[in-house]
């Protein structure tokens, strides 16, 4: 049962370009570039599903969970979500869909969250007692009991994002398009949502597309991965599979008794060295890691070693910096 | 039963904006204050003006204290109501619009209900207290129908107002910022509630009436209520103002339309 | 000595450069400022026009002088955006929290704010006034100065028109660190101006009350004084006195600033924000 389809999806804009000319000729005649965001992407996500979309900033996503929202047509290509199209059925749509936006609250400002939610229930014609079960839920769930007489503005972030992810649920949608839902939170927040998020997706059988900056999230939450970069979907697997594709060795630490030569050979080399320790990394399609072990063995006077399983956030960093054509500024710092 | 149930969801959704507002009670006194304050002045000026000079273009000063405050109250009942027209830039920059867009409903009803204004309410008290006290001044007592049409031109003054805002603003969904074209009104709009129109010549009166009738505010029915002769007469000048209103709001809803469908395919 | 004026000077250019910037930062905007402008110079030259046909007796000045009048005050306001000048960006600051950032400066902050000031005003100057006003004096048939002492006057009585009008302004910014908004004290503010300055009407048409009350507060130099000067209703002795009376206020002014500034800062430091 697939509940988001995407086909050959693509979105272009117009954006002004200065193109270093001076403000008077900008003034006088202005202008435009086309800029595309979006250029033939094509996915589908299935029913029950938690799907991560990556990619760096300006990379596509946003405008993509944007075209499944609603709240942007596709320049060409189709989207359906839980057999709707977008744009030209917005209304229905959103009874059947929920959007958190990290960086944009939803709530009403000035006014206590309950008061927020009793105005939804109006929008989305919830009945009053299929309205009181859900909320009585969502106080369960995400704790909103201790907050929700209180205005949204005087909200930690963390409670401010539990109250919009409840305001997403809150007409029960069977979809759920998050972007950026844990930047800026702490620890603890962060794991309060993931828990909660894993937890809706368990019991209503939810659909998820995430899209966000930190790995744990992707870690904790998704058994599948969408990455776009230039507009482009440059992989679609799982987290395994972006790991043996992106970072196709293993790195293992060494102790060692006494400094020898650097080993330097077909497969294997040393990539770091302090005193006392060195790092050596192998490709995994070349050598079994007991077969390394017996040729470190023989070069280096080992006394332990530590394996260095590549973490998402590695293989994830080491693959928006191998996209050449990204501007400098724009890639994560090591 | 839909208009109905629309309407219930616009109480909420001010019943809300209320509560939001009430939390800066202060300044809602400081605004009526300054409110008060600045059109005092704008009279006071013109005071001075016509204590000096008997009439401005076959206007005597209440005649165009009259015109003034009839502006005054259709801007204030306009502002009361559709006070979030001019936001519809801001919406789309700061992300709300999208959020409205995730919602069931009318994207311009969950617009407009943000909240009403009610320091633009005692505008509409001022301008009817002004138009009321001038007419005293000039020697006019109005009968029951007459007041009845007074309030009519109010309302189809703010129509005209709204619709105009409304066709301004929606072209923010095209180039980001669409309070400057609005802004780039506001001296005429200034012009047409000070003096009457005609002063500045045929053109002028044309320009007002045809292309943003502002005059069919104030100009057309102060003239059709005083009695003062204007480039049309009798029944047309009479429902010039209603005319005024229906076209505008028309040509308001549409660029809206056209507006966010463009925005839908474009975005920010 | 030098280096400290030089260093000045290359502050206040790059605050000028940030204000010319800053002004045609969008298209649509510079465009309809432009307009603004025009229909707002055309139609208080129309009003003046139609009441001098009307009532010539009533002038003590010719048709063309008060035309002109209506139209060099317009475009000085224009210029000097006195609706949202220095005290609107001191409310900005203290709301958004920027203030701090430009109080680390190694120049002083009313100094920056009025380098800001002018950098917009001299880049208005370029870029709306002189545009639009050129065309309109030619349209509108309006004169040059009544004479080229008058017309030099006048340039030098605007500079001071700028430096009062800044300095009214800053201290009713000050106001914003005791209330945190510039509501309400915004709207007196700007009605005085309104009033009293004769951005409006003449103030040789005021009646004798209100003409006494403009006698005795700044506003009037603001506006009125260049004005007046440059269509040559003041004259010789008469305007080099008012242009003295200008001079006065902005160096009381000054002093005024200079006073409200270091109280507000000391306030500052001693609740530390």
């Amino acid at each position: 049962m697939t509940e988001v389809v995407v086909h050959e999806l693509a979105k272009s804009f117009r954006v002004r370009d200065a193109g270093g000319r001076s403000a008077v000729a900008q003034l006088v005649r202005p202008r435009y570039a086309v800029k595309e965001a979006v250029r033939g992407v094509s996915f589908t996500i299935g029913r029950g599903e938690m799907v991560a979309y990556l990619g760096p900033n300006g990379a596509g996503k946003s405008t993509t969970i944007k075209c499944l929202a609603g709240i942007l047509a596709p320049t060409s290509g189709t989207v359906r979500v839980g057999g709707l199209t977008p744009v030209r059925q917005r209304k229905e749509l959103a009874r059947r869909v929920g959007v958190v936006f990290g960086h944009k609250t939803s709530l009403w400002w000035d006014v206590p969250v309950l008061d927020t939610y009793q105005l939804l229930r109006r929008v989305y014609d919830l009945p009053r007692a299929r309205f009181e079960a859900r909320l009585e839920l969502l106080r369960d769930t995400l704790g909103l009991a201790e907050f929700e007489r209180t205005p949204a503005r005087q909200l930690s972030l963390g409670q401010r994002m539990r109250a919009d992810l409840g305001a997403a649920l809150l007409h029960g949608p069977s979809v759920l398009f998050l972007d950026e839902p844990t930047v800026g939170l702490d620890v603890l927040a962060k794991e309060s949502l993931r828990t909660f998020i894993r937890r809706t997706n368990e019991t209503e059988g939810l659909t998820v597309l995430l899209t966000t900056h930190d790995m744990r999230d992707v870690e904790e939450l998704c058994q599948r991965i969408l990455v776009i970069d230039h507009g482009r979907l440059v992989f679609d697997g799982t987290p395994a599979e972006i790991t043996r594709r992106w970072v196709p060795w293993t790195e293992i630490t060494l102790e060692v008794a006494r400094p020898v030569p650097p080993m330097a050979g077909d497969g294997i080399e040393e990539v770091a060295r302090e005193p006392g320790r060195c790092t050596v990394r192998f490709t995994r399609s070349r050598y079994s890691l007991p077969e390394v072990m017996a040729v470190l063995a023989n070069h280096y006077p080992v006394l332990d070693c530590r394996v260095n399983e590549p973490t998402i956030e590695a293989v994830v960093r080491r693959m928006y910096e191998s996209s050449a054509t990204l501007p400098a500024s724009r890639r994560p710092q090591p | 039963m839909r208009p109905l149930r629309g309407l219930s969801l616009y109480g909420h959704y001010l019943l809300l904006g209320f509560r939001s507002q009430a939390e800066y009670r202060v300044d809602l006194a400081l605004m009526i204050f300054g409110v008060t304050v600045l059109n005092a002045v704008d009279v006071a000026l013109l005071a001075v003006i016509l204590t000096r000079f008997p009439a401005l273009g076959g206007w005597s000063f209440w005649e165009v204290a009259f015109l003034y405050c009839l502006y005054l109250a259709a801007l204030g009942l306009e502002n009361t109501f559709l006070l979030h027209l001019v936001d519809i830039d801001e919406l789309i920059r700061d992300g709300t619009l999208d959020h409205m867009l995730l919602r069931p409903r009318p994207v311009l009803l969950q617009m407009l209900a943000k909240d009403i204004s009610p320091r633009d309410l005692a505008q509409v008290g001022l301008g009817l207290g002004g138009a009321w006290y001038s007419l005293h001044r000039l020697g006019l007592a109005l009968g029951v129908a007459h007041w009845a049409l007074l309030l009519a031109y109010l309302v189809a003054g703010a129509a005209v107002l709204g619709g105009i805002v409304l066709a301004i603003c929606s072209v923010g969904f095209w180039t980001v910022r669409s309070r400057v074209f609005l802004a780039g009104t506001g001296e005429l709009q200034e012009v047409v509630q000070h003096y009457p129109a005609h002063v500045f010549g045929q053109w002028f009166v044309g320009l007002v009436t045809l292309v943003l009738p502002f005059a069919a505010i104030n100009y057309y029915p102060a003239a059709a209520l005083l009695g003062k002769p204007t480039v049309v007469s009798g029944p047309l000048l009479a429902l010039l103002p209603f005319l005024a209103a229906a076209g505008c709001l028309t040509a308001g809803g549409l660029v809206w339309r056209l507006g966010l469908r463009s925005y839908l395919s474009t975005g920010t | 000595m030098t280096s400290a004026v030089g260093h000045g000077g290359r502050v206040l250019l790059a605050f000028a450069w940030q204000g010319a910037r800053t002004s045609t930062a969008y298209t649509t905007a510079y465009w309809m400022e432009l307009l603004n402008a025009a229909v707002r110079v055309f139609a208080v030259v129309t009003v003046w026009a139609v009441l001098y046909r009307s009532y010539p007796q009533q002038f003590p000045v010719t048709g063309g002088q008060t035309k002109t009048y209506a139209a060099v005050t317009q475009l000085t306001a224009v210029m000097l955006t006195w609706w949202s000048g220095a005290h609107h960006r001191i409310a900005r600051q203290v709301r958004d929290g920027t203030l701090y950032v430009d109080l680390l400066r190694p120049v002083s902050y009313p100094f920056q704010l009025l380098c800001w000031e002018l950098g917009e005003s001299a880049a208005r100057l370029g870029l709306v006034v002189l545009p639009a006003g050129i065309p309109l004096f030619v349209l509108l048939g309006l004169g040059p100065p009544g004479s080229a002492a008058g017309g030099l006057l006048s340039a030098a009585s605007t500079v001071l028109s700028f430096v009062l009008l800044y300095e009214c302004n800053f201290l009713v910014g000050l106001v914003v660190f005791r209330t945190l908004s510039l509501k309400g004290v915004q709207h007196a503010y700007h009605a005085l101006i309104t009033l009293l300055s004769g951005l409006w009407i003449p103030l040789w048409l005021y009646p004798g009350p209100l003409a006494a009350i403009s006698q005795v507060l700044p506003f009037r130099s603001i506006f009125y004084t260049p004005a007046a000067v440059y269509v040559g209703y003041l004259d010789g002795p008469a305007a080099v006195r008012a242009c003295a009376v200008q001079l006065g206020w902005a160096v009381v002014l000054w002093l005024g600033l200079e006073a409200g500034w270091a109280g507000t800062r000391r306030a500052l430091s001693a609740q530390g924000g």
